[in-house]
């Protein structure tokens, strides 16, 4: 299956100018990217950003264990607006651009706890996660709870200039690694 | 790579002729400017190509039809496989989407490119191509050549060319297209009419399309812009940036393909 993720410029540098601000106690900040899912062919699929949505600084919850955790009233949000708009919903945050962008196990553990609960808004949107380091890339979608995750091929930026993320090679054990654990 | 083959080329940038390879774009017509475009893009070294034409060539495309022959009007062959041929002659392990037919009955190769040109007749045609663009999320690059009677004055001779890149001003904000000029059109059952025609003045904006094209791919001249409108003036021979340009110093954002509509349009229970 090869997935490509396609942003215009203008929602790529929203996105960007949003999560690298800072925070006043998260390490780090998240987001979530609203795409519409087109199937281009078989085993080809094109996911286009079409809103982003910042998570609001008072629904961050203080944990130093941790990046960034938020609370109940942010996912909400999110998949209402999901549902709302029939979107899937793509999870996402920064590491530092010196470090990979490979899904960290924290990131891996929230892609089995967050993302499968996405598909509870069924529509048979696909939801996902990506992280964004530097130039380069990592992202999973999941096109239903209990299966593998797939990694996304492509990121594209569209507009004057186009640029393209670097897609990260990532281990097929981590898609796996990251499938539903269903309770 | 070849880098012998592109080594005039390589100011583009240490990454560009990748890019350039790897980029897939549509053509959409294969008349004047499109075979232009097409034997341009085949030189620059691209390799995959979705080509869109119905027709058949006929002895009055023989004064600007890149490509075609003698032979090939007496033959009927199809445009699109007189452009195939040439970029064969380039690039004989190319990728081409050949598509005998109007892009509206057969969108689906259009919807994985990276690039459009237009190349099309017609106001209809072109906003209808610009709206798959924008849903799509690929930049739209459309050109055209006019002839005006004006008498007793000299015809005159102007086109076109411009870029619309998603989330920028469309041919829309740009007054390029308005409800008027559809509807006029349309009083005419969409019959876009004949249009005078001549291979310098389509090689202008063909070029220029292409040139356009190619730095939206590679970067090389580190420009970021979100339109370009170029006007095309056959008479004088220059090519400058439309003054409408300046009545966007105001805008904002398109409302005529906001951003979250993307996707081919679905039906909603409200």
């Amino acid at each position: 299956m090869l997935i490509h993720l396609k942003l215009p410029r203008a929602l790529h540098d929203r996105m960007l100018h949003d999560l690298e601000r800072p925070h006043a106690f998260a390490y780090e900040r998240v987001g979530f990217l609203f795409v519409v899912k087109e199937t281009l062919g078989p085993g080809n699929l094109l996911l286009l950003g079409a809103e982003y949505q910042a998570v609001r600084d008072e629904n961050y919850i203080d944990d130093p264990d941790v990046g960034a955790k938020i609370n109940s009233a942010a996912i909400r949000s999110v998949m209402e607006r999901a549902m709302a708009c029939g979107y899937g919903i793509i999870h996402l945050h920064l590491h530092e651009k010196m470090y990979s962008s490979a899904f960290s196990k924290t990131d891996r553990i929230e892609f089995n706890r967050l993302i499968h609960s996405f598909h509870h808004i069924g529509g048979g949107a696909v939801h996902g996660a990506a992280v964004l380091s530097g130039t380069r890339f990592t992202a999973y979608a999941l096109f239903r709870k209990g299966e593998p995750a797939v990694q996304v091929s492509r990121l594209s930026i569209v507009g004057y200039p186009l640029s393209e993320y670097i897609a990260e090679r990532s281990s097929p054990w981590i898609a796996k690694g990251i499938a539903a654990k269903v309770s | 790579m070849d880098r012998e083959r592109y080594s005039r080329q390589s100011f583009l940038g240490p990454t560009a002729q990748t890019a350039i390879s790897k980029a897939r774009i549509a053509v959409i017509g294969l008349g004047g400017g499109g075979s232009h475009i097409a034997q341009q893009l085949a030189y620059v070294g691209v390799e995959n190509y979705v080509l869109y034409d119905g027709d058949v060539g006929k002895r009055w495309n023989l004064n600007r039809t890149i490509g075609l022959t003698l032979e090939d009007v007496k033959s009927e062959l199809p445009k699109v496989d007189a452009t195939i041929r040439t970029i064969r002659a380039l690039h004989p392990e190319a990728s081409v989407d050949r598509v005998q037919m109007r892009w509206q009955d057969r969108p689906e190769p259009l919807r994985s490119c990276d690039l459009v040109f237009g190349c099309v007749d017609g106001f209809a045609e072109r906003r209808e191509l610009e709206a798959c663009c924008r849903r799509y999320l690929i930049p739209y690059i459309d050109i055209g050549i006019d002839v005006h009677e004006v008498k007793p004055q000299p015809p005159v001779m102007s086109g076109q060319v411009i870029a619309s890149v998603p989330g920028g001003p469309c041919l829309f904000c740009l007054g390029f297209l308005n409800e008027e000029k559809l509807s006029r059109e349309a009083a005419k059952y969409g019959d876009a009419g004949v249009n005078p025609q001549v291979v310098w003045a389509n090689g202008v904006i063909a070029s220029t399309a292409v040139g356009i094209g190619v730095d939206m791919i590679t970067g090389w001249t580190k420009e970021q812009r979100n339109v370009v409108y170029l006007m095309y003036e056959g008479n004088k021979g220059t090519l400058k940036p439309h003054p409408r340009l300046r009545q966007l110093e105001t805008w904002q954002a398109c409302p005529h393909y906001p951003d979250n509509l993307v996707g081919d349009p679905k039906f909603t229970r409200l």
